[in-house]
């Protein structure tokens, strides 16, 4: 009777349809990143301050410290040619960190070993966010640099200037992306949230944010000048400063070049370190 | 065999309710619970540090960023915003005092939010202590922890070079400020966590502690500022706090200036205390 209900062990197995197997990942990295982006219409709170914070942090350091285009050494007398690209620099970031943070939320609730459990290339699991990100990244690009444009921001660079200006915004997201979901896989906890918002700070504000490398002093000067932050802000400015030339943007490009492939590695032996 | 276990049956003196704190005096059950709210704070370093360590760090940044804006300013314009001496870090002082008490209230209403989802904020109305000894009592830790944050920023500015101009008086004053707006702000987000009764809610106020201090005279003088953002700056009233504080350590000390700060900032208090006590009526009310 036994017999009769267990099936004959065929000598050959059905070919199990590994997704993505045939090496094509485009379709889930599209899916995942579809799927982030879905979830920003169903849980606003995670993803609004990205948009809130640099619009307000632009208007705040352009209204607070506008006598610095008074001075001396200040490349521009607009101080929101300044502050428009730091402002979408740091939102950049902070879409970066969404992405991890999403990713430990994830992780919390179960959902991440269902993700694991997928028939589809880990990589998917980095790429995925990472488009999400670039996505979302393009929300307070726009915005703010409408609130800039509002505002009188000057941009002698011409389109060129949103060229770079979006490479630098771009650039800082993906690294903020990495190094979070990085962060994400090792601590596997939304506690980890306030380390990957101080990586923010620490990576943007000790580089030439505030003012530029002339005006600092002391300690902040030295950190500032050997922080690769400070080339991908000046990427980012040249175009609101005057026209774009090679010299100014070839430093951010290098820095964001080396940093965005270590952080990949950071994230996929972070993600490695997950599956048992 | 009850009879025998019960004092007054056994002919003894009734006992004294030693459970009513401090014999039911409600300015003596403040004290108690003030001396509760400060060693629950002191006990929980994640609750008061970062309220000091983080305005230090950015004064650090700040410091290092504009320290020769003023200079720059008074050799190209022959302008002194920023003081006589023209040097930053006194004229940060008094923003870094604020930024961290201002934190400080954030954690103190948090330390209130989290006790109202605990529930102990219900066993507390529960027994027999006046209602606003209770917020007193959690009040008084936010206001300590801002006397401690005014003397220990006083402290390490001094120590890094800066010159208080109003001498011992300016040494007294701004930690007794420290302690009036810590306060003020504490009993307004106070009041949002009896409303809320929510951490997060009370934590998502974050952002507008953040504006407040930034559209100020905090950082920069407002006369350095332009247009509406000038206008809000210059009637803030952080503003008016802050700069009768910076003016004792920038021009020495000035009675006027003086009782100006003090008149907003026990304005401010009292209204938050009055907002506290109605919204902790309303909640009972509800209850």
């Amino acid at each position: 009777m036994t017999a009769a209900t267990t099936p004959v062990p065929s000598t050959e197995q059905a070919p199990v349809e590994r997704i993505g197997g045939d090496g094509r990942v485009g379709p889930i990295v599209a899916q995942l990143a579809r799927r982030s982006v879905v979830l920003v219409t169903r849980l606003p709170s995670a993803f609004i301050p990205s948009v809130l914070f640099p619009i307000f942090l632009v208007i705040a350091f352009s209204g607070s410290f506008n006598g610095l285009s008074r001075l001396r050494d200040f490349p521009t007398d607009n101080i929101l040619s300044w502050y428009v690209a730091l402002a979408i620099v740091q939102g950049s970031a902070f879409v970066g960190v969404g992405a991890g943070f999403a990713t430990t939320r994830e992780i919390e609730s179960g959902f991440y070993d269902r993700l694991l459990l997928a028939p589809a290339p880990r990589r998917v699991l980095l790429l995925g966010p990472a488009a999400a990100s670039l996505l979302r990244v393009q929300v307070p690009f726009w915005m703010v640099l409408g609130a800039g444009a509002l505002g009188g921001a000057d941009m002698p660079g011409g389109p060129m200037a949103l060229v770079t200006l979006f490479v630098a915004a771009a650039g800082t997201c993906l690294l903020h992306t990495f190094w979070t979901l990085g962060l994400a896989f090792r601590l596997k906890s939304q506690r980890a949230a306030p380390l990957m918002q101080i990586g923010v700070f620490l990576t943007i504000f000790l580089a030439a944010a505030q003012v530029p490398l002339d005006v600092m002093t002391g300690w902040l000067h030295e950190v500032a000048r050997f922080n690769p932050m400070t080339n991908v802000l000046r990427l980012g400015r040249v175009g609101f400063l005057g026209d774009v030339t090679w010299s100014a943007a070839w430093g951010g490009l290098l820095a964001l070049a080396i940093a965005v492939p270590l952080a990949y590695v950071w994230a996929a032996r972070g993600l490695r370190r997950m599956i048992p | 065999m009850t009879a025998t276990t019960t004092p007054a049956a056994a002919g003894a003196a009734p006992a004294p309710q030693e459970h009513r704190l401090s014999g039911g005096h409600p300015m003596a059950q403040s004290g108690a619970l003030a001396r509760r709210a400060v060693l629950g704070i002191w006990r929980q370093p994640q609750t008061w540090v970062p309220s000091v360590l983080f305005p230090l760090l950015f004064a650090a940044l700040n410091n290092a960023a504009f320290s020769r804006v003023p200079g720059n300013l008074a050799a190209g314009l022959g302008i002194h915003p920023f003081g006589p001496r023209d040097h930053y870090l006194e004229f940060l002082l008094v923003a870094t005092v604020t930024q961290g008490v201002l934190f400080g209230s954030l954690s103190g209403a948090s330390e209130l939010a989290q006790d109202i989802e605990s529930g102990f904020f219900d066993r507390l109305i529960a027994t027999p202590v006046a209602r606003w000894s209770i917020l007193l009592g959690r009040l008084a830790g936010s206001a300590v922890l801002g006397l401690v944050q005014g003397l220990v920023f006083l402290a390490v500015f001094t120590l890094f070079g800066a010159h208080i101009e109003g001498g011992v008086a300016a040494y007294v004053f701004i930690p007794v400020m420290a302690m009036l707006v810590a306060l003020g702000i504490g009993g307004l987000l106070s009041s949002m966590a009896i409303r809320t009764g929510s951490v997060e809610a009370v934590q998502g106020s974050f952002p507008l502690i953040f504006i407040t201090l930034f559209i100020s005279s905090a950082f920069f003088p407002t006369a350095l500022m332009k247009g509406w953002y000038r206008a809000v700056a210059t009637h803030n009233p952080v503003s008016i706090i802050i700069d009768s504080m910076r003016h004792q350590v920038l021009y020495g000390w000035d009675t006027g200036e003086a009782v100006k700060g003090l008149a907003v900032a026990l304005l401010l208090v009292t209204l938050a205390i009055g907002l506290c006590l109605v919204t902790l009526r309303a909640r009972l009310a509800k209850q």
